[in-house]
């Protein structure tokens, strides 16, 4: 059975997209029930996933693995650790809570939905897959349907028509597909074994010229999706155009798989190419924490405050990977999830807004908690996460991806430390505008709050945040033993026989506890999860 | 069968040849032009002994039925063309020689055949 | 006594296509639509038969019916079994109905002559007869001035073209002594034949720029958006699939043959070709507003991604099995494209990518083929364009031609856009016409079938992999086996004929 459980996730979200466009555009009803059977069936097996996870194992698990097409070294293999079957849960939860977010969608509603389940299965398909053939297949599975749900159902805003962030974001997108491709081709090709299996290649040994290019190639490809400085221009004007359950996903779990391939393909695969990038990397997260924070300071549309906060949250990711130490990596998987939550809380409030006040201009609001008092509840908690506060999922996240930094270039850490300090000031203000300003009966006769689909969709997520922030425990364990259990072999070979003890190599963790010991100290959740 | 390279030694005889006869020629015109006597006249320089002379415009429209006979024909020219040969060499191919004639003639005739029944034939 | 069994696919064409022009003479076959039937069923049976049949070289190797022969017969058969089924529409069933199928079936069979050529004479007559019945068929609207203008530029160009393919075997000929393939390498390996190689390069050189025609690589590309734009789209479809399929196995088959040791001369040849092809299809196609014009440049352009591998060298297995994967799933999704520029055009009357507007509510499964189709051919997973492309670049890679696989995958990002410009006007435009258009069923199916392959061929790529495999070791093995074989002939060529070398 539980060989079995990533291929049905993968496929189960997959299948419902077919057989919604079987059914008749008519049957409304049916068409949502099938929509969600379909999201919701993959919340029992990513649940599945956490739980039977050997934990004393570790590595990956779950495996299914056949020849696909032999001849050419494809295999369909599937398999998860610790990180993936983490963010194969926040998938899970989030594409339910996506479906319920588009519940009253009224037109086109078959091929949305089908759309949307389609791009989960691909989400869900990068996330398991150990086949560079089939993890490319499935991420361009996920990025591609993106046009045609931002392009049919989004909406115009800002002078940039929704045909106009379609197509910005898809092209982008694809010339970041491009850069990945060369660097798999050039993984595929390097070995005399012409293998996409990235087992087989996490064996082979790639000369230090190849990885410095090689990772290059990774970075951008994969760091376009998880929006790094320059190239991040298309998030926001495309979250800004999506459609509710479009944003949700596509900040909550698609940037994450730009960030997840830079971890997979990159520092994991490429460790030397890894290392001679670090300081650009982490100069360019830093400059993306400060940049997306304080752009967001200056919005005035509240979907491109969101967005911009996301191009900042998804600096910490990249700054926690830049790390290249336990902490930071931890902490950007921590992060990860816990800006996927969050931002996806977000997109379904301020969709809620939307839909009712009919404006995403934040001053054009006010006094709004008097009237969905669960809105603004689950969209306050969503604000505290966002900025890190204590007994919310942000803090631990956050805290990890700064310490890890801190470890490497403490200079660097500083300086985005103080990107928190603008994210509060945002955040806050944002809040007390719409929430808690004078409300204004002229403007708004009516705002009724949350019906009860999307009552349970936000705060479901709300108490994820909250959950998390209080019991991470769980998921830093898992996130833990997956990172130190899938290291090259080479790497920890190599490690091992130096005795490396220097605190800022990603193995130091796995060769001198006591170093974290001594540092831990100020999580005794995490003591547990590294000195095991 | 493969031959080796041809070295431009092997060229040499054309070359020679080709120069020869370019010289023949342009010296004997040369020659020629130098001794003649020059005295044109206008019936000098009428066709000579080529029926009356022409009159009108060369361009005229013909019948793109013509054509089609034309086709026809040559078709069936270049058929009886290949026959003759053949008459002389089937005695020694034998009976695979008539199996490939009647193919032969087959197709031909099925051509001859649509071009009956697209009317190709019938002068209107 | 030679056996004659393997040549039935091609004597069943050729009968087929006597049988059908005489058929459409009769006006109730005509009329019925059987023809076409008759015609596509023919074709299914000569693949059928193709594939159960032996393998051979009758008459001194002048055919070579091997596995790369089989492999490219199905690409040419199943373009002109779906044309076939397409043209029985009602649209289409016109006074020449006949001479359509029979010269359509007249082209496959010289295509199939290609692909299956033993040598540089087989290999011109194969594509004198292709491309004698395309000029005519390129011509078939006779009423419409464009066709007129399609047929009479390929008449001249393609005659160009022919005539140079001849000019550069005439060349070889007269350095190699031969013009079978198998015996190309043999006597390019000796020792005497060193010295001729200036001028053996000029010949190889004009017979790829000919071929290079025919498969519309640039700068040999500019009749291809023309023609294309004005012949009708069911002939644009055979046009730009079987017969750009037909020219590349001639290159695949000379290439393979023709291998000069230690020199980079042709590949740099064929890097130029691909390069610019790439850039300039990908690029010219941005600014289209005609559809099948369009689909022209982008045809230019997936030239070049073919000819990416075969600059890699046609010497490795992957360069000859991923090119000929290519040509079949492109052969789906191109004749799949034009027939919905076909479906659109009896629909609307108009080739504009504008006529597309708002298909998705005037024909949803037209909608959802057209638009599997173009993210196909901008190789999206899990279609068949995706997987074609990413073998055709691993065998650039593996061939040492990254610069080609970078340039190869940055113009496909360009190629997205004006594929997307497409999928844009299908589905995120409304109509101005909201009524529903009327298609043919046949139309409909024929582009079903295409789909389901690129499906199909997109996630399951398996068999066709290892056909193209087996097609590869076919060309290779005969020409190694003929090179082993040929070398004593040549001394001994030498001795008996003392004659060649006063």
């Amino acid at each position: 059975m539980n060989e079995w459980l990533l291929t049905i996730t993968i496929l189960a979200p997959m299948l419902a997209a077919v057989i919604l466009l079987l059914i008749p555009e008519k049957q409304g009803l049916a068409i949502r029930l099938v929509a969600l059977a379909g999201a919701a069936i993959t919340l029992p097996p990513a649940i599945l996933l956490c739980l039977n996870y050997d934990r004393a194992k570790g590595g990956y698990q779950f495996v299914q693995d056949f020849a696909w097409v032999p001849t050419l070294g494809i295999r369909y293999h599937v398999a998860a650790d610790g990180i993936s079957v983490v963010l194969i849960l926040l998938t899970a939860v989030l594409i339910t809570g996506g479906v319920f977010a588009s519940w009253t969608r009224p037109d086109r509603t078959k091929e949305f939905l089908s759309l949307l389940l389609l791009l989960v299965g691909g989400v869900f398909g990068v996330f398991a897959a150990r086949d560079l053939f089939f993890l490319f297949l499935f991420y361009e599975i996920a990025v591609l349907p993106m046009y045609l749900l931002i392009g049919v159902w989004g909406t115009s805003s800002q002078g940039r028509t929704k045909e106009y962030s379609a197509m910005k974001l898809t092209l982008m997108l694809m010339a970041g597909s491009a850069f990945i491709l060369v660097a798999i081709l050039g993984m595929y090709s390097y070995s005399t074994v012409h293998t996409f299996d990235m087992d087989a290649l996490a064996r082979t040994k790639f000369d230090a010229g190849f990885q410095h290019w090689a990772f290059f190639a990774v970075y951008v490809g994969f760091g376009i999706l998880a929006g790094i400085f320059p190239l991040h221009t298309w998030s926001p004007d495309g979250h800004a155009s999506a459609p509710t359950a479009v944003s949700m996903l596509h900040a909550g779990v698609l940037m994450k798989l730009g960030a997840y391939g830079v971890l997979r393909l990159g520092i994991q695969m490429l460790p030397q190419g890894a290392q001679d990038w670090s300081f650009v990397m982490a100069c360019i997260a830093t400059i993306n924490v400060l940049y997306g924070a304080i752009s967001a300071m200056g919005q005035t549309d509240l979907k491109y405050i969101i967005a911009y906060s996301s191009v900042s949250h998804m600096g910490m990711v990249m700054l926690g990977l830049a790390s290249l130490n336990p902490v930071g990596i931890n902490g950007a998987v921590m992060q990860m999830v816990s800006h996927g939550v969050m931002t996806g809380l977000f997109f379904a409030c301020v969709g809620l807004i939307y839909e009712r006040a009919h404006t995403r201009i934040v001053a054009k609001m006010g006094g709004f908690a008097t009237k969905m008092p669960i809105v603004a509840v689950c969209m306050t908690v969503g604000g505290l996460a966002s900025f890190g506060l204590p007994a919310t999922s942000g803090f631990i996240a956050e805290f990890l991806c700064f310490y890890g930094m801190w470890l490497r270039y403490p200079a660097l850490a500083l300086i985005a430390i103080l990107g928190i300090v603008v994210t509060a000031v945002y955040v806050l203000r944002m809040m007390q505008k719409i929430f808690f300003g004078q409300f204004n009966p002229e403007d708004y006769h009516e705002l009724p709050d949350a019906r009860t689909t999307e009552r349970v969709a936000i705060s479901v997520l709300a108490c994820c945040l909250i959950g998390i922030g209080l019991y991470p425990k769980p998921f830093v364990d898992l996130i833990d033993i997956g990172w130190r259990t899938t290291q090259r072999p080479d790497v920890i070979e190599q490690a091992r026989r130096q005795h490396v003890a220097d605190a800022t190599h990603p193995l130091a963790a796995l060769l001198t506890p006591s170093v974290h010991a001594a540092n831990s100290e100020t999580n005794n959740d995490r003591n547990r999860g590294l000195t095991r | 069968m493969p031959v080796t390279a041809p070295s431009s030694s092997e060229y040499l005889p054309i070359i020679v040849f080709t120069l020869v006869g370019i010289g023949f020629v342009g010296a004997t015109l040369l020659f020629s032009r130098l001794i003649q006597p020059h005295a044109p006249s206008k019936a000098k320089n009428s066709t000579y002994e080529c029926g009356v002379a022409p009159t009108g415009n060369a361009w005229q429209q013909f019948n793109p039925h013509y054509y089609l006979f034309a086709l026809l024909f040559v078709v069936f020219d270049v058929e009886a063309a290949f026959l003759y040969p053949w008459a002389l060499a089937y005695r020694r191919v034998g009976m695979y020689a008539v199996g490939e004639m009647i193919l032969f003639v087959v197709l031909l005739g099925a051509g001859l055949v649509y071009a009956w029944r697209r009317g190709a034939l019938e002068w209107e | 006594m030679t056996d004659y069994r393997p040549l039935a696919p091609y004597a069943l064409l050729t009968i087929l296509a006597l049988a059908v022009a005489l058929l459409g003479t009769v006006p109730a076959a005509r009329r019925s639509g059987a023809l076409g039937w008759i015609t596509a069923i023919g074709a299914g049976l000569a693949l059928f038969i193709s594939s159960q049949s032996p393998e051979a070289t009758p008459w001194l190797g002048m055919l070579r019916l091997d596995a790369f022969s089989k492999a490219c017969n199905v690409i040419f058969l199943a373009a002109l079994a779906i044309i076939s089924i397409a043209s029985t529409a009602e649209e289409h069933r016109t006074a020449f109905a006949g001479e359509f199928y029979a010269l359509l079936t007249l082209s496959t069979v010289g295509l199939m002559l290609m692909g299956a050529s033993g040598g540089l004479l087989t290999m011109y007559l194969g594509l004198e007869l292709s491309t004698i019945a395309l000029f005519a068929l390129a011509g078939f609207s006779k009423r419409e001035k464009r066709s007129a203008e399609a047929a009479l530029k390929l008449l001249i160009l393609g005659s160009v073209a022919s005539a140079v393919v001849l000019y550069g075997a005439s060349i070889v000929y007269g350095v190699l002594g031969t013009t079978q393939f198998f015996e190309m390498s043999a006597a390019m390996s000796h020792p005497h034949a060193a010295g001729a190689s200036a001028a053996l390069y000029f010949g190889i050189t004009f017979i790829v720029a000919g071929l290079a025609f025919k498969v519309a690589a640039v700068p040999f590309h500019l009749w291809a958006p023309d023609v294309y734009e004005g012949a009708p789209s069911l002939v644009t479809a055979f046009l730009s699939t079987a017969s750009k399929a037909g020219g590349f196995a001639a290159l695949l088959r000379f290439l393979g043959s023709v291998q000069v040791p230690e020199d980079r001369t042709i590949s740099t040849l064929l890097i130029v070709l691909s390069a610019i092809s790439m850039i300039v299809g990908n690029l010219s196609a941005l600014s289209q507003k005609n559809f099948k014009r369009m689909l022209g440049y982008s045809g230019v352009a997936q030239s070049g991604y073919i000819l990416t591998a075969l600059a890699a060298g046609s010497a490795t297995s992957k360069t000859i099995s991923s090119a000929l994967m290519y040509l079949l799933l492109y052969a789906f999704t191109n004749v799949a494209a034009f027939l919905v520029a076909q479906a659109i055009h009896d629909a609307t009357g108009s080739d504009q990518i504008s006529a597309l507007r708002g298909l998705h509510r005037r024909r949803p499964t037209l909608a959802f083929c057209a638009v599997v189709v173009m993210f196909s051919l901008g190789g999206i997973p899990p279609l068949a364009g995706f997987v074609g492309k990413l073998y055709l670049f691993t065998a650039a890679w593996d061939g040492g031609q990254r610069c080609l696989v970078l340039i190869g995958a940055l113009t496909s990002v360009a190629a997205l856009y004006y594929y997307l410009m497409v999928v844009r006007q299908i589905y995120l435009l409304d109509p101005e016409d909201d009524r529903k258009i009327t298609v043919a069923p046949a139309i409909v199916m024929a582009i079903s079938l295409c789909t389901a392959a690129i499906l199909a061929i997109g996630i399951y790529p398996r068999p066709f992999v290892t056909m193209g495999e087996a097609a590869a070791s076919a060309v290779q093995v005969t020409s190694v086996a003929h090179q082993r074989e040929a070398a004593p002939v040549v001394a001994a060529s030498d001795v008996s004929s003392p004659h060649l070398r006063p």
